[in-house]
């Protein structure tokens, strides 16, 4: 059956809970396509990559989520990234993927953008975590 | 909870430019450096060093001296840097701007749409700060600007960053000083004094400290220099704390 979005995603980066800060969020889990096509074969033939994520958010802004994020852009961790974990689905049907913060393995936002759609509108912002390393799925 | 967006400012050394923008972003990068190594089966990701970008767009509206046009052309490409801030929900102090501390115009485009007005976009493109707003508005008077000091949530330890949007002066200013003060309680009691801004002429000016900075921030003026009264706004950055 089909899952709703609302109270069933929640984004937790550097142990805060951002999910009321967000209006729109993928989890973009990508594997390089290593084209190995060669004269014997009979079409364009693929082999898989090393694996590689990305988080692009965004939603109304507000101080809190400033907080985290303006902070973060501007000092970047240096030496251990931030831990990031993202629970997918209601209780009890629950997909969580968690990248623990190391020096090779978290997120970090390497996007942060404030801006106005119009100036009767809210304020609102938009950023990208960039992953390193596999999470541990469970 | 959603913050209006018309509750943003837009400063530009010593002129508020807010009333001739519909539009603007403050974009900070920190590029993502590919640190990929053998024996590791996922991209492996560190990220580079930070930049930022603040883009506006407003009206043109005529040649008149504070308007966007000789304004914005007086630094585009300018070799003498100025002051850039954007203040988000100015409903209150306390809240966080963005400054780029030393910047020129990169980019002036007039745009003539059929059926709009004629616009003027244009791009910042420098090392942006972050800090909060302290103070905004008339100061008539020596003593504290505000009531409080404003709530940093936590002390620093690394040194940090002030800014003063001097707007107007009433009068004539001679040396008017303003201190930038931190304190342990918001009533600013043995507030520590981190720099001061000396002026006798409206403009954007800068002061940066090292060390220790309190959790409560407040700028006190203490001299008018003569002045009747003068139009500032007050941005400090605390480093570590604030960004």
């Amino acid at each position: 059956m089909p899952v709703r979005a609302l109270g069933n995603d929640v984004h937790t980066y550097n142990a805060t809970n951002i999910t009321a800060y967000l209006d729109q969020a993928s989890l973009d889990m990508l594997v390089e396509a290593l084209d190995v096509t060669n004269l014997a074969s009979s079409g364009m033939t693929y082999t898989p990559g090393v694996f590689g994520a990305e988080v692009p958010i965004g939603g109304a802004w507000d101080i809190a989520i400033d907080n985290v994020f303006g902070a973060d852009t501007i000092t970047p961790p240096t030496t251990t990234l931030r831990t990031y974990v993202r629970q997918v689905g209601p209780s009890g049907n629950r997909a969580t993927y968690t990248w623990t913060g190391s020096a090779t393995v978290g997120a970090f936002i390497s996007e942060y953008k404030i801006f106005t759609d119009k100036v009767t509108g809210i304020l609102k912002w938009s950023g990208k975590l960039t992953i390193s390393g596999s999470p541990v799925r469970s | 909870m959603a913050v209006p967006a018309y509750a943003t400012r837009i400063m530009l050394d010593q002129y508020d430019v807010s009333a001739d923008n519909r539009q603007v972003s403050v974009e900070l990068m920190a590029e993502a450096l590919d640190v990929s190594a053998f024996q590791t089966a996922a991209r492996l990701l560190s990220p580079g060093a930070p930049s930022g970008k603040i883009a506006t767009s407003g009206y043109w509206s005529g040649t008149a001296v504070t308007g966007l046009d000789p304004l914005l052309y007086a630094r585009l490409g300018a070799a003498t840097n100025g002051i850039v801030s954007v203040l988000f929900d100015t409903r209150a102090t306390g809240n966080p701007a963005y400054v780029q501390q030393s910047t020129w115009n990169g980019s002036a485009k007039i745009g003539a749409p059929i059926k709009d007005v004629i616009t003027l976009d244009a791009e910042w493109q420098a090392f942006t700060n972050r800090g909060l707003s302290v103070a905004h508005g008339t100061v008539a008077g020596t003593g504290g600007i505000g009531a409080t000091g404003v709530d940093f949530a936590t002390a620093g330890t690394l040194g940090g960053f002030a800014v003063c949007h001097v707007r107007s002066i009433s009068g004539t200013a001679t040396g008017a000083t303003i201190a930038l003060q931190s304190s342990a309680a918001g009533a600013m009691t043995s507030p520590t004094t981190h720099g001061t801004f000396t002026f006798s002429a409206v403009g954007a000016y800068l002061i940066t400290w090292s060390g220790a900075t309190g959790r409560y921030i407040r700028p006190n003026c203490t001299s008018l220099g003569g002045a009747t009264n003068f139009g500032v706004t007050i941005i400090a950055g605390v480093t570590g704390v604030t960004g």
